[in-house]
């Protein structure tokens, strides 16, 4: 009982996508990744367009097959959707899509697909609630700040931000533990885009709700997550607490995009944009996947590939320049030594 | 509906509440197209199901008086053998109609089967059903069912068997090519995440999206049936005479092409029948899009319910 407890609620290891493609080089989308989700814990997922975030998204919940890994959920391997329903203990894991305008039903009613949803989790017994379906379709309304009404309307009748909240919603009539959502916020203008970050933050708190949130925009994420994964063509090149991530980034990638957050500063200072396109992950660098765009690229960068190290408490980094027997240079201090020759 | 209440101004108010309980029911057959259709689809039943008190005459009665021009005794004149043409288009609405009807639910029905079994299966029953369906698309619909038919004999069971079997891959091209991609929809896959089988996540989510856009197909080629029956009667496969039918009046009537009015008539009545269902079917293709204000039943489209978060 207490290891079940103690456990994390997802755990993934090496997951690996690879897409194969007709007469041309398969596409290695996730090439070996491992993430850790604590209960009630909110991860951001943060890479570039193009890096296999969604990717690896859709194989965390099952609707993308991984060539190899393991996803354990709540202790038990999940295994990706077939033709038969989903074992209702997996349920659990839920998804939020990225676009809300394709991730609900134009032809039904809000409060027949939330009622259904509703169903499926409780013919598998589990109660997620007391009350008639109809009272419980309103409370989840609510939970995401909805009136009851909305359930007699169709999903065109809703906004960007509103059915956000409707696709939630749906996520959370499976008394879900983990949701995945892919860029929940990116068609979302800022208004909308605070609401749902803010929506999502009480959630997790008040369901005690782990949360792995995708996203491209570090300049969100920061303010939700408790953790930051940072992804570059199908690989995670560090992993570390949100707060820490801020004071220094370890890895030259995760400079580059706090280095390209606009600033409101006063100081009129530009984000710097990181040179080059995310490569061609169907045949990626040799070395370090990411030393053609690096500024500090080596030599053994260009030929060995950095595993995963770490650099502190609970945080990672795949990178030579943290390499345990060179001297510890991070790429701040790195500039600042160039800034002195 | 008492936060929608608080917050919309009056006016608008108004407006949502008035279009929710009666625009639904009043506008979707107002615009001028559909209406059109359905009024002239509605007279064409009428006239086939009243045809024989409406005739003026007997459609099989001969007379010796043939080929006459259109009088006040026959409006639209009389036939080689002295039929009034008047009656016999009349009458033979009866037999157009529910036989296009009949094509159109056999065809759409096996079509819509065969698509939505290929859409979901997949692997070879998929590769199996979409080659056959290039196979009898290959030929010109009337040409193939030209073949059926003198293999078969003309008769009219024969015409719509055959016209069944070159038709079925358009539905079951829709069909499977909706069932594709509503499949990969991520409401559909939501619904799967949420513990659905694919069975239930197809009857359930998939096919409902899918009926709207069939409904309108056939509705559409309800004309293009009317015309390929005419057609195959007009070379003389499909209705055999004395049944009147419009295809085999017209065949007949170009053979007298002095005598306009043997061939304009029946020509008009199929023309008038094809355009209304063509209508009617452009009318239904706005009302299953429930992006569009008809067809929802509510009319605030793009509004969207103030709240406060």
């Amino acid at each position: 009982m207490s290891a079940v407890a103690t456990a994390p609620a997802l755990e993934v290891t090496d997951v690996e996508v690879v897409y194969e493609r007709r007469d041309r080089d398969p596409v290695r989308a996730v090439a070996g990744v491992s993430l850790t989700v604590g209960r009630g814990q909110i991860v951001g997922l943060v890479g570039e367009s193009g890096c296999g975030k969604s990717t690896l998204a859709k194989a965390i919940v099952g609707l993308e097959r991984p060539r190899s890994g393991r996803i354990v959920f709540e202790g038990r391997e999940l295994s990706p959707l077939t033709r038969r329903a989903r074992p209702i203990e997996e349920t659990r894991l839920q998804m939020v899509f990225q676009n809300p305008f394709s991730s609900l039903n134009p032809r039904r009613r809000i409060g027949a697909q939330l009622a259904e949803a509703l169903q499926m989790a409780w013919s598998g017994s589990r109660a997620g609630g007391t009350g008639s379906l109809r009272e419980r379709v309103t409370e989840l309304l609510s939970l995401v700040g909805l009136p009851a009404n909305a359930a007699d309307r169709f999903a065109h009748q809703f906004s960007g931000g509103q059915r956000q909240r409707i696709a939630i919603a749906r996520a959370l009539a499976a008394d879900p533990t983990v949701i995945v959502l892919d860029e929940p916020l990116s068609s979302l203008d800022a208004s909308a885009q605070a609401q749902i970050a803010n929506l999502l933050v009480r959630l997790s708190r008040e369901l005690d709700l782990a949360l792995v949130l995708i996203s491209h925009d570090l300049a969100i994420v920061q303010h939700i997550v408790d953790e930051v994964a940072v992804m570059y063509l199908g690989k995670l090149v560090e992993q570390v607490p949100s707060g820490e991530l801020w004071e220094l980034p370890a890895h030259p990638y995760t400079e580059a995009l706090i280095g390209a957050i606009p600033r409101a500063d006063g100081e009129r200072t530009l984000p710097v944009a990181l040179a080059g396109e995310v490569p061609d992950p169907s045949a990626p660098p040799s070395g370090c996947r990411f030393h053609p765009r690096c500024p500090y690229a080596f030599d053994r960068c260009r030929v060995d590939e950095p595993e995963q190290i770490a650099i502190g408490r609970g945080r990672e980094v795949a990178c030579w320049l943290h390499e345990p027997g060179a001297e510890p240079k991070r790429p701040g201090e790195l500039a600042a030594a160039r800034a002195d020759a | 509906m008492s936060a929608v209440d608080a917050a919309l101004p009056p006016s608008r108010l108004r407006r949502f509440k008035r279009s929710r309980s009666r625009s639904a029911a009043r506008s979707w057959w107002r615009q001028p197209t559909m209406l059109i259709g359905l009024t002239i689809a509605a007279i064409w039943i009428v006239v086939a199901i009243f045809a024989p008190l409406l005739a003026p005459h007997d459609p099989l009665a001969q007379d010796f008086a043939i080929t006459q021009a259109p009088s006040g005794a026959h409006p639209f004149g009389t036939d080689e053998l002295g039929r009034d043409i008047l009656s016999r288009v009349l009458v033979a609405a009866r037999n157009s109609l529910p036989l296009a009807v009949l094509l159109v639910l056999c065809a759409g029905t096996l079509g819509t089967t065969l698509g939505v079994v290929a859409g979901y299966v997949g692997g070879w029953v998929d590769g199996l059903i979409m080659r056959l369906a290039d196979l009898f698309s290959a030929f010109p619909a009337i040409v193939l069912a030209m073949v059926v038919t003198a293999s078969l004999g003309p008769s009219t069971r024969n015409a719509v068997l055959a016209l069944v079997t070159v038709t079925w891959p358009i539905y079951a091209r829709v069909v499977r090519s909706l069932v594709l991609s509503i499949g990969q929809a991520e409401y559909v896959q939501a619904f799967r995440l949420h513990g659905a089988s694919a069975r239930r996540a197809m009857w359930k989510e998939v096919l409902p999206n899918v009926m709207g856009p069939i409904i309108v197909l056939a509705t559409i080629y309800l004309a293009d049936a009317l015309l390929l029956l005419a057609g195959l009667s007009f070379l003389g496969l499909g209705t055999q005479p004395p049944t009147p039918e419009w295809g085999s009046m017209i065949s007949v009537g170009t053979q007298y092409f002095q005598n306009w009015w043997m061939a304009t008539f029946p020509g008009l009545a199929i023309f008038s029948a094809a355009l209304a269902f063509n209508f009617i079917g452009d009318g239904l293709r706005d009302v299953f899009d429930p992006q569009s204000q008809i067809g929802s039943g509510a009319r605030g489209g793009s509004e969207s319910v103030e709240e406060d978060a």
